[in-house]
């Protein structure tokens, strides 16, 4: 009985580890062989309306009671691993007596900021505001965000470092990625490891028994569990050491009382025990002393997530990104060539204020994601040219917003749509991708080179992979790009490779052709 | 074979001692861009090999100017970062140009060769910095009339360009002075409309006709590249005694020698061009005798072959050796941005050791290898540049050709090497060339075309290397 505790700790470190190089990892290999791990995350698979998913939830929770908590969700391993570190500063004989004491449940804080929770998943819905903002309790999304922000920038320059190292010697065995946080994310996530942190260090488990919407639905559904932690009162002696160690303030020593919506099976108590008096059994093999608890919550919450409705109100939610912006004109600013070599200073492009922005293929619209997208930053970790980076605007807060400032979205790659745990992307093959549009390039014809300079230029129709660019002779006689709108797929290959704003003597800051947005994405 | 080869060479026995530890070091350097520490005042001593011999000298039968062989190039003069000044913004290593003029002097070197527009406009004065402080009759000045954009052909204008290189140069004579670059075409006139009007309308032949008569030119020259019709026609005023042309400068190298028109149908031959030069006994100066580092850098199996005839010596030399041995050769030009290719030249020429004809022979086998290997001709003079779309031309054809030369440019998925070379292509691309001034970057423009002295169809080829690019990072090749 006393190994199960290790095999929960050993079970455990796999599963983290392999969440955490899931997030970190920038070969591909991570996202098509351990995507599972965030499949089977209890939110995302109910947004995913992943059935099989569910169905090992359940029946795990209905069976071993919350050991989802102590296993599979990566915030909790997170939390014990506060909670151990606080233990090893206390000194060998305080971790001998055990650092805690049963605590009265908060159970009239959980139900508010669960039910909360479920409003926002509600309001998600109906698409008045996106399911992300409230994800930020999310325990899964939340871990993903701390990885993202705190752990991959590490992993990330290690890799440059070693990548140089290859260079070096000829071989480019590793390949450089240029993946960045914004500072946003960055505040989202140091506030939530604080938080989340200091909150564990000091009381073991208190976030997922207070604030966690995850922890309150199992709470409740693992009472009903098959397997539970019981109390021999025969065996037991009295000495409260089971109360001392556990960390979820659930065990009352004196009454011989578990509160098993806080329990998280972790079984700490197990080992605790010198009498050998606490014991994990099924149905009623021991005695129980139940009190009832004071908290009279319905099991009817589930979230029942209905198919998002694509025809749906499209509300946008960013129009106050259209600034002002003027851009100037500049068709027909050249470079005075007199003396040789040297190269043409370049200057940094802003990026275009789209009307409506660009959302990941396969992400189909804004209240899509909206009613999906928990923010966890897995898919913006996936896309190999860096392209997505989490929102900062809070309508959007944490969802992955689609740029070509680096680069365009590769018609055949669809790294992104295939991690998502959380069934915001519309799974597309190489195939589907490449006739899956998700924008529309327009052109100001004021800036552009070709229209009116004094260069002949057409790169945007010579790097357009759908074909959807055409020159045509102008009544100056000078060509101009046209755009075939039903045969582009907005994958922002004109965008990149417009010269106009790239080099520092041109007054504009930004593309003469770039690409809005469309709601909803689809296949032409 | 090889064996015999290496004792039939005339090679002096000393000198194979002596350097020939160094020089393998200096011979595996050689033709990288690999920087080498800035060295103090008398720096180069740190990793000279001091050469054994001297100089190999010619004279130049017009003036009895006695003329190194080797000439010091001005073109690539080193920066403060260490890299060649052609493919930098940043500031000319003047300590540096000091040092390498010192070591030059001291080793005979007697000719510098500059121009207006090297080094975008910074290599006059730094050169006049740097000669200035040595006797002005220990060396031989060469200049260039570079008066390439249409704003300075105005007569007075070509003047004070002239009047600009006495004042950079600190000196009130230039020993060579040449019509620069004649044979290409700019502002939309045919290459012969642009020679006109750049020399002749203006009276800027006749005006540097008579600065020669007043004694402030020694020797007047041209440079040529491009439509052999202007070279004809500038020799052609000569046999008419219209002229006198006191020397000539060519591209010259053992490519060039036979295939500059499978390059491209618009060069010519050198052959041709040194024999038209030898026919009138006009000496002759060379120009990109290592076709612009690529000759120092050749495919593999050319480099190994070279290699197995004489170990000590670096691929370079041989390019070296070839363009200094034909008699009316008066000095080879050479860019040395890095120490080690100031000294391992200095060891070519000191003295230069003439090719025998089974080596000719060999090089010329070599150069078809090297011809028709799918490489770019481009010497990375840099003319084209700046690019006023910011693409770093000579660096994007730079990067293609050392792929090509190493196998490293796989033309099918089904390639034994393709997993490799695919990962070596695109990984070194994103290190040679800034994602902002890559080949995708190319709008097609035009502008660099007619700067471009080896006819290079730049936009084309950048159009096809992007092309390529995209359907390798998309494994759709």
């Amino acid at each position: 009985m006393k190994s199960l505790k290790y095999f929960r700790i050993f079970i455990a470190t796999i599963f983290y580890l392999a969440l955490v190089f899931l997030f970190i990892d920038t070969s591909g290999w991570a996202a098509s062989n351990l995507d599972f791990l965030a499949r089977v995350q209890l939110v995302p698979a109910f947004l995913a309306l992943n059935v099989i998913a569910i169905a090992i939830l359940v029946v795990m929770t209905f069976l071993f009671g919350r050991i989802y908590c102590s296993i599979i969700c990566p915030l909790g391993v997170c939390q014990d691993l506060a909670t151990w570190l606080r233990k090893i500063l206390a000194g060998k004989k305080k971790r001998k007596i055990g650092l805690f004491r049963y605590s009265q449940p908060k159970t009239k804080m959980r139900t508010i900021i669960f039910s909360c929770f479920i409003l926002v998943v509600l309001l998600s819905l109906l698409n008045i505001m996106a399911l992300s903002i409230g994800a930020l309790i999310e325990p899964y999304s939340a871990f993903g965000r701390m990885i993202t922000a705190l752990v991959a920038p590490i992993y990330d320059a290690g890799n440059n470092y070693l990548a140089a190292k290859s260079a070096a010697t000829g071989e480019y065995d590793i390949e450089f990625v240029s993946r960045s946080v914004t500072g946003v994310l960055f505040a989202i996530a140091t506030i939530t490891f604080l938080v989340v942190g200091w909150l564990a260090f000091r009381g073991g488990r208190t976030y997922c028994n207070t604030i966690c919407p995850v922890g309150t639905l199992l709470g409740y559904s693992s009472r009903f569990s098959w397997l539970k932690v019981k109390i021999n009162e025969n065996k037991c002696n009295g000495c409260k050491s089971c109360e001392r160690h556990c960390k979820s303030h659930c065990i009352d020593a004196g009454k011989h009382f578990i509160d098993y919506t806080r329990c998280v099976n972790c079984f700490d108590c197990i080992n605790s025990c010198r009498q050998n008096a606490i014991q994990y059994l099924p149905g009623d093999r021991v005695i129980q002393n139940r009190v009832e608890n004071p908290g009279k919550e319905s099991q009817s919450q589930h979230v029942e997530n209905k198919n998002i409705d694509n025809s749906r109100r499209f509300f946008l939610a960013s129009l106050g990104a259209m600034t002002g912006t003027v851009i100037a004109k500049s068709a027909g600013e050249t470079l005075e060539k007199i003396t040789d070599g040297g190269l043409t200073p370049l200057k940094e492009r802003q990026t275009p204020a789209r009307k409506v922005r660009i959302v990941p293929p396969g992400a189909i619209s804004q209240a899509h994601i909206n009613a999906h997208c928990v923010g966890c930053q897995l898919c913006i970790q996936a896309c190999p040219d860096g392209l997505l980076t989490a929102s900062t605007e809070f309508a959007t807060l944490m969802q992955p917003v689609l740029n070509y400032d680096k680069d365009y979205c590769k018609p055949e790659c669809t790294r992104c749509s295939e991690v998502c745990p959380a069934g915001v992307f519309k799974p597309l093959n190489e195939t589907m991708k490449t006739s899956w549009k998700i924008g529309t390039a327009t052109i100001d014809y004021d800036a552009c080179l070709s229209a009116n300079g004094t260069d002949s230029c057409g790169n945007c129709a010579r790097h357009c992979p759908a074909g959807a660019i055409e020159m045509v002779e102008k009544d100056n006689g000078r060509l101009m790009p046209v755009v075939f709108e039903n045969t582009c797929i907005g994958c922002g290959a004109c965008e990149v490779h417009c010269p106009v704003g790239t080099v520092a003597y041109m007054s504009a800051n930004s593309p003469a052709i770039h690409v809005e947005g469309i709601a909803p994405q689809r296949f032409i | 074979m090889s064996k015999t080869n290496i004792n039939n060479s005339r090679r002096d026995f000393l000198k194979f001692m002596g350097v020939g530890a160094i020089g393998t070091a200096v011979a595996s350097a050689c033709g990288r861009n690999d920087s080498v520490d800035a060295t103090a005042d008398d720096g180069l001593a740190a990793v000279s090999s001091e050469p054994s011999g001297t100089m190999t000298y010619r004279i130049n039968h017009n003036t009895g100017d006695k003329v190194s062989l080797l000439g010091y190039g001005c073109m690539r003069l080193p920066t403060v970062q260490g890299a060649s000044s052609i493919r930098s913004d940043d500031a000319i290593d003047q300590d540096k140009v000091n040092a390498q003029v010192d070591h030059s002097l001291k080793h005979g070197i007697n000719y510098f060769d500059t121009s207006p527009a090297y080094c975008r406009g910074l290599s006059e004065a730094a050169m006049g910095i740097a000669l200035s402080r040595h006797p002005r009759d220990s060396y031989f000045i060469a200049t260039k009339l570079s008066n390439f954009n249409s704003s300075t052909w105005p007569r007075e204008k070509s003047i004070e360009m002239f009047e600009n290189s006495l004042r950079n140069l600190q000196t009130d004579y230039i020993d060579y002075l040449l019509l620069h670059s004649i044979g290409g075409s700019s502002d939309g006139l045919n290459s012969m409309e642009t020679y006109k009007a750049r020399y002749e309308d203006n009276g800027i032949l006749d005006w540097l006709v008579e600065q020669k008569e007043k004694g402030r030119i020694r020797n007047l020259g041209f440079s040529y590249h491009g439509d052999i019709a202007i070279f004809d026609h500038l020799l052609d005023k000569m046999d008419r005694g219209e002229i006198h042309w006191d020397f000539v400068q060519i591209q010259h190298n053992y490519v060039d020698w036979s295939f500059a028109r499978d390059i491209n149908p618009r060069n010519t031959n050198s052959e041709y061009l040194y024999e038209q030069l030898a026919k009138r006994n006009i000496p002759a100066v060379v120009m990109e005798p290592l076709l612009g580092g690529r000759l120092a850098e050749v495919p593999r199996r050319v480099a190994t072959e070279m290699k197995k005839r004489r170990p000590a010596d670096s691929v370079a030399s041989w390019a070296f050796r070839f363009a200094g041995t034909q008699p009316g050769i008066l000095t080879v030009l050479s860019g040395m941005t890095y120490d080690e290719h100031l000294n391992d030249n200095l060891k070519t020429f000191s003295p230069l050791e003439p090719l025998t004809d089974e080596e000719k022979e060999f090089l010329n086998e070599a150069a078809k290898k090297i011809v028709f290997n799918e490489s770019i001709p481009c010497t990375a003079c840099s003319y084209c540049m700046p690019c006023p779309y910011g693409v770093d031309i000579p660096g994007v054809f730079e990067h293609y050709n050392k792929c090509i030369n190493d196998d490293n440019v796989p033309r099918s998925m089904r390639d034994a090497n393709y997993a490799k070379a695919r990962r070596v292509f695109l990984g070194s691309y994103a290190e040679a060339v800034a994602p902002g001034r890559n080949a995708s970057r190319c709008i097609g423009c035009n502008h660099c075309v007619s700067h471009c002295p080896q006819g290079i169809d730049i936009p084309d080829k950048m159009h096809q290397i992007d092309g390529y690019i995209t359907d390798l990072r998309a494994d759709k090749i």
